[in-house]
């Protein structure tokens, strides 16, 4: 089963990503990408800004990583050949620049963005991404983009300025930007609902294992996309890149550590704090000392996929949800490793939806199952206290202790009104034991003792039940000790329980707790394979589903039940 | 005559022997034991005409314990708080059931029948316990197609031709098994279901034909209580 769940979510992610390249890819064809140079600029005598280049204006090849720390005011030139005829069509200039500028397209002013200034007072930051529509150029001639620009408000020393210049088609520019985030904005709404989905099983319920990790990778998958599409969709004025910048960093610094975490503790696997700490290590110096935000942001990501298949590695069982978890961790480690820069984007945030979307749905779906499991547990815990209720008013028990009372009635008055009040103190305890799921085991034990002092009066025989226990703060399910003892007393008979006292040793080593009872041995040969047994096995599965024992037999002179507790009390 | 009474629990064992000597009074002598094991010495040692039995003899099945007790050639009433199983046990040959706890009147009732069982004719038994030496064996009355007195015994025929041999006499029998079974014989009880006819012959003589094809002999007192059985008057 796990191998077709592997194979759809595998699909499906790489379906999405496939989406993605697709329609992000422009049509090279059509878009010309200019080459640029750079200088500083010189004010004019008058101190004021220039407004066309001096013609000793000492122009250089443009370098991005030396733009990344100039101020400014500097002039920055981008050239093309103008397109073979006029009538080619329409164009559009696309500028990607963290500064203000001024623009001249051929010696044109086109418009604007911010106000370039020679200091920070002066200038007001320009948008971080323009597109302007240009005019027709002359045939043949060489296209010109003159652009006077200032950089006085960047907070953060960048590697590169990533400054760009491109001519394409007006739709490809202003149109064509929008199609792979509807794919983003599909699998953020996927992720959205699977996650209203996920809090609305959850809410009413005892959280479950790793359930806050979960919903904190929710919310930074969510974010993720948010964070990412604000350029392209909503764009900013430049000094906002960097913040940028910083809370993708954080974003994808988060989603790396609770991913593991949150597998980790999924799926119960131990991780030593040793490699805990060196796992964080190396994630903050990747982060902080890594040169460039997409080689840190795609590092961080690679050792939060690697530390995710890490973890899943060392999961023994669950196998169909560690399978496709494994499948998709080791997918995003192979893209991460072939195509970094494409990945990093859209594509790893697709990634992440489609592996949060499966854990969401999986978490979803185990809390339907435990939602049916305990709604069989109920089912048992109510038949249990029937059960309870109808062992303690057992016919074949009352009519017998009724028989004797008639006779105690007519013998000896005292002793008849005693053990009225012993079988009303009976009745009593068993109705409010029946109402519970677990009693503490010193009301157990009252019940326990007074089924003795009942079977004492009828019988005119001393029972005693002697207890031995170095710490009695546990919980059990109600009768489970009763019904040992009228066992006892039924296969064995009050004769021979009362010359070999009960003795019950309660012991506790950690969270694991013994309650051995022994009791006279009797004769009868289907003694261990009966009603009491199985009510005594029924309680202890409904009360601690994998953390039980149960076993009884002759031992020696005894006969000896002994149960062992997995619990956390 | 003696009944044994057998109870485990020591106030209902004082109780049943107190009523059952006030209620008899000189017809009948009890002595009670708490487990079958003493019940099987005294029942060795003396000979018994009744038994007052629990069923549940800590823990050990009380049906077991009937079976071997209504194989024997006293007859048994039960006294047990195991109302539920009443039916089952006038299956399984008992006189009668006392179901606990049980008043005077009806405790009177049950010794009644013990101490007169061949007068009381409702019997409800299904089956008939047969000693055997490895235990005691079940057979259905249904399968049994005549009855014949032998000493203080019984000699069961049974449609696949086998003989049983049943501790109890004719007369004690008969306070158990059920209305299928009528006399036709001052030795014989026969098994109405397994009657084909009746044949009358020279010197007022008459006969039954059995379903296996065998004939049996019917005495002359008991030919017009047969014919009203059979439907045929």
């Amino acid at each position: 089963m796990q191998i077709p769940r592997s194979l759809a979510v595998l699909v499906v992610s790489f379906a999405a990503v496939a989406a993605w390249l697709l329609a992000a890819t422009p049509d090279m064809t059509t878009v010309q990408v200019l080459r640029g140079e750079m200088a500083p600029a010189t004010p004019t005598a008058s101190g004021d800004l220039p407004t066309r280049p001096s013609a000793d204006t000492p122009w250089r090849p443009l370098d991005q990583q030396r733009l990344a720390g100039w101020r400014g005011p500097y002039w920055l030139r981008w050239r093309a050949a103008a397109p073979a005829a006029p009538d080619e069509g329409d164009r559009a200039l696309r500028v990607s620049l963290r500064g203000a500028s001024r623009l001249y397209w051929n010696g044109r002013a086109l418009a604007g963005n911010g106000v370039v200034g020679r200091t920070a007072g002066e200038e007001r930051p320009g948008r971080i991404d323009i597109v302007r529509a240009l005019p027709p150029s002359a045939a043949g001639a060489t296209d010109e983009l003159l652009v006077l620009a200032s950089s006085q408000h960047r907070n953060l020393r960048l590697r590169n300025a990533d400054a760009v210049a491109i001519v394409a088609p007006p739709e490809l520019l202003y149109g064509r930007v929008m199609r792979p985030w509807l794919i983003a904005a599909f699998a953020t709404g996927a992720l959205a609902a699977a996650c209203l989905y996920f809090l609305a099983v959850q809410r009413g319920r005892p959280r479950m294992r790793g359930a806050r990790l979960l919903l904190a990778l929710c919310a930074v998958g969510l974010a993720l996309p948010i964070v990412e599409a604000w350029r392209p969709l909503m764009g900013y004025a430049y000094p906002w890149h960097a913040p940028r910048l910083l809370m993708l960093l954080a974003l994808h610094v988060a989603a790396a550590m609770l991913l593991p975490a949150y597998l980790a503790r999924h799926f119960d696997v131990a991780v030593p704090v040793a490699a805990r700490v060196v796992y964080l290590a190396t994630l903050m110096a990747a982060a902080a000392f890594l040169p460039g935000f997409d080689t840190r942001s795609a590092a961080v990501l690679l050792l939060s996929l690697l530390a995710s298949a890490g973890v899943l590695l060392r999961v023994r069982d669950a196998p169909e949800e560690r399978t496709p978890l494994l499948a998709l961790s080791l997918a995003g480690v192979l893209a991460l490793a072939v195509a970094r820069g494409a990945f990093l984007d859209g594509p790893y945030f697709l990634l992440l939806a489609v592996l949060m979307g499966f854990l969401l749905l999986r978490h979803a779906a185990q809390l339907r199952a435990l939602d049916r499991h305990n709604a069989t547990l109920r089912e048992e815990r109510a038949q249990l206290s029937l059960q309870l209720l109808q062992r303690g008013i057992h016919p074949h028990w009352l009519m017998n202790t009724l028989t004797c009372l008639q006779e105690l009635i007519e013998q000896a008055p005292p002793r008849a009104s005693r053990l009225v009040e012993s079988l009303a103190e009976q009745f009593d305890r068993l109705r409010d034991s029946s109402t519970r799921p677990s009693v503490p085991l010193e009301d157990e034990l009252a019940l326990c003792r007074n089924h003795l002092d009942i079977v004492a009066l009828a019988s005119d025989q001393p029972l005693s039940l002697e207890v031995e226990a170095d710490d009695t703060r546990l919980s059990l399910p109600p009768g489970i000790l009763h019904a040992q003892i009228e066992n006892a007393l039924t296969h064995a008979g009050a004769g021979a329980c009362a010359q070999h006292p009960f003795r019950l040793r309660v012991h506790r080593q950690n969270h694991r707790w013994t309650l051995e009872l022994r009791s006279a041995r009797g004769s009868a040969p289907h003694r261990g394979r009966g009603t009491g047994t199985r009510y005594i096995e029924a309680s202890l599965a409904t009360a601690y589903p994998d953390g039980w024992r149960f076993v009884q037999g002759v031992d020696g002179a005894d006969w000896c039940g002994r149960i062992e507790l997995t619990c956390a009390s | 005559m003696r009944i044994l009474i057998v109870e485990d629990e020591p106030l209902v064992r004082q109780r049943l022997l107190r009523l059952s000597a006030e209620l008899a009074g000189a017809r009948a002598r009890f002595d009670a034991v708490a487990d079958l094991e003493a019940a099987g010495d005294r029942l060795q040692r003396s000979v018994y005409d009744g038994l007052l039995l629990d069923l549940n003899l800590e823990g050990e099945d009380g049906f077991e314990l009937l079976r071997r007790a209504v194989a024997g050639r006293y007859h048994c009433v039960v006294v047990s708080a195991h109302r539920e199983r009443a039916l089952q046990a006038f299956e399984h040959g008992v006189l009668d059931f006392v179901p606990k706890p049980f008043s005077r009147e009806r405790l009177g009732q049950a010794l009644e029948r013990l101490l007169d069982a061949g007068r009381y004719r409702s019997g409800q038994a299904r089956y008939l316990g047969i000693w055997r030496a490895h235990g005691t064996a079940l057979v259905e009355l249904a399968d049994v197609v005549w009855i014949r007195a032998d000493g203080d015994y019984s000699q069961l025929r049974l449609r696949d031709g086998r003989d049983e041999l049943h501790d109890k006499s004719l007369a004690g029998l008969i306070g158990v098994l059920p209305p299928d079974f009528v006399r036709c014989h001052r030795s014989y009880l026969v098994n109405l279901r397994h009657i084909r006819s009746l044949h009358a012959g020279s010197g007022s003589r008459y006969w039954l034909v059995l379903s296996d094809g065998a004939e049996l002999a019917v005495g002359r007192a008991y030919v017009a209580a047969l014919r009203r059985e059979l439907g045929l008057e």
